[in-house]
């Protein structure tokens, strides 16, 4: 069984709930539970299933960061963003012999690497760090980012085994028991979608990535990349009409392409990712339940497509 | 060219309102125009006191004459809109207002050739400063490719300080409105009367020009 875990969400920039936001979750939590019975851990733990996600959790901070978990011994990471921090800290809790991490980064945008400076795990000797991607030059932007005045822990300081590998789009390579195919993606400076397929199921990774709506062949291409796949993280980062008008050349997507594609591939499962960070939990719950009501009246006949919004901490099995 | 098409009995209920309304279409009656996806101007003519135009340069398909051209293509999923839809706009011009009115599913096979047709009455209502106004009350799906048509037909209008306004959105695309936030980008109004009042008031506050000074 694949298992993947989010352990950064949100795009651009990391976010953090603010006291206003905790007040306003635990208001809303008191008015649902005005006038119910409140005596026993069950009746409180009846009270909070009650509650919306938006009320009773939140989606999170942290930039981009998922783990795929097969079970295996070594690690498959897609990129590096602030939730690379706690995932490591997981990682070195989990085992504490020597571990390998194979990470494929979408792009070197500052959200998507950020993480790696605080990884502990790199800086663990014996450890082995693997960062795979299409863009030439990744080392030198990752040595770059730790460098002085930015930075006060220069890149040369990791003790774990740094390696660099180069991915060409379309050529699939086989990594830790996944067969892993890298996709050229419309972004600022390229981006890489990756697609993971194992004997568990097919997991899609596609962030930071925009779609000419009136090139026909892009979307051909896309479908041919999700096609059939039980899990799909897409970035659904903007409304379609901020995508195709103020936010045009952006380099982002949104939730309605984020439908059509899947349905047009026949996926399994979107998980809409990469959230803008201006939003709220609410804001995010609405664009959730908006998109779960457009997949279905554009469904017709097929089967559904399982629709969510990836959280900090979300976990989804394959 | 005249093309004459005869509606059967019953099928005058895929016929957009304002036809209905202006009683242009009914059970044996003919078309005053037909516009076919994809096809292009052909010729400008005038009949029965409306202008209207032809755009087509390839043969009627035989027997098209005999079918309604308003019918829409039969709901299904994106993935069964693989297959060639079946779209059709009809147009009539109301003074300097151009309404047309696309009937069917607007989806990745077909957006194409939505914005093929659809882009020159544009780019000639914009060049007029005219009004344009989408009748969408045949239109059963419209998808993103379909929606990028109409924010570059909406940008076009406006850079002329014309209008384009989409009128009578169905439950189903009224919803994909909503849900990609087009109706707050696009000017969109419940009745295809209430868009065309839209454009009046708007064409008259033009005609008034800017208000004095306090």
């Amino acid at each position: 069984m694949m298992r993947v875990r989010f352990w950064g969400t949100r795009g651009s920039l990391p976010v953090a709930l603010t006291a206003a936001g905790v007040r306003q979750k635990l208001l809303a939590t008191l008015r649902a539970a005005r006038g119910r019975a409140l005596a026993s851990e069950a009746d409180l733990e009846a009270v909070v299933a009650s509650l919306p996600f938006a009320t009773a959790g939140t989606y999170g901070g942290h930039s981009s960061c998922v783990e795929l978990d097969t079970g295996g011994p070594d690690y498959i990471v897609c990129d590096m963003g602030s939730g690379l921090r706690p995932f490591g800290q997981a990682a070195t809790a989990r085992r504490k012999a020597a571990q390998t991490f194979h990470i494929f980064l979408s792009h070197p945008h500052w959200d998507h690497i950020m993480g790696l400076p605080f990884f502990v795990p790199a800086f663990i000797p014996g450890n082995r760090v693997v960062i795979y991607g299409g863009h030439a030059g990744l080392e030198a932007a990752l040595r770059r980012q730790q460098e002085q005045p930015s930075f006060p822990v220069d890149f040369s300081i990791f003790g774990a085994t740094m390696e660099f590998v180069h991915l060409e789009p379309g050529r699939a390579r086989e990594v830790a028991g996944l067969e892993v195919t890298a996709m050229l993606q419309r972004h600022g400076g390229d981006s890489y979608g990756y697609r993971f397929a194992g004997p568990d199921g097919v997991v899609v990774y596609s962030t930071d990535s925009e779609h000419p709506l009136a090139q026909r062949e892009h979307t051909e291409r896309f479908v041919r990349f999700f096609r059939d796949a039980d899990l799909v993280i897409f970035d659904a980062m903007y409304s379609l009409a901020d995508a195709v008008s103020v936010k045009a050349d952006w380099g982002h997507s949104s939730n309605v392409v984020a439908v059509e594609l899947c349905q047009l591939a026949g996926a399994r499962h979107l998980c809409m990712f990469h959230h803008e960070p201006v939003f709220d939990d609410a804001a995010i719950d609405a664009v959730l339940a908006e998109t779960r009501r457009l997949e279905e009246i554009t469904r017709g006949a097929a089967a559904p497509l399982r629709v969510s919004a990836a959280f900090d901490g979300m976990e989804i099995e394959l | 060219m005249r093309l004459d098409l005869r509606l059967q009995h019953g099928e005058s209920e895929a016929i957009p309102s304002w036809l209905r309304a202006a009683g242009a279409l009914r059970p044996g009656g003919s078309l005053l125009e037909h516009v076919r996806i994809g096809e292009r101007v052909a010729d400008e003519t005038r009949m029965d006191g409306i202008e209207t135009r032809r755009r087509s340069t390839e043969a009627v398909p035989p027997g098209a004459t005999q079918r309604p051209i308003l019918t829409s293509a039969p709901a299904g999923t994106l993935r069964q809109s693989l297959r060639r839809t079946h779209l059709q706009i009809a147009t009539r011009h109301l003074a300097d207002v151009v309404v047309a009115a696309p009937a069917g599913r607007i989806d990745h096979q077909s957006a194409g050739d939505f914005e093929a047709a659809l882009m020159p009455l544009v780019a000639d209502a914009a060049a007029r400063r005219g009004a344009f106004v989408l009748d969408f009350s045949a239109v059963d799906y419209i998808s993103s490719v379909g929606l990028r048509v109409l924010m570059v037909a909406a940008r076009q209008m406006r850079e002329r300080e014309a209008q384009l306004v989409v009128a009578a959105l169905g439950g189903v695309v009224a919803e994909i409105f909503a849900i990609s936030r087009f109706d707050r980008v696009l000017a969109v109004t419940a009745t295809v009367d209430d868009a065309l009042a839209r454009c009046r008031a708007a064409a008259q506050a033009a005609q008034r020009g800017p208000a004095p000074p306090a």
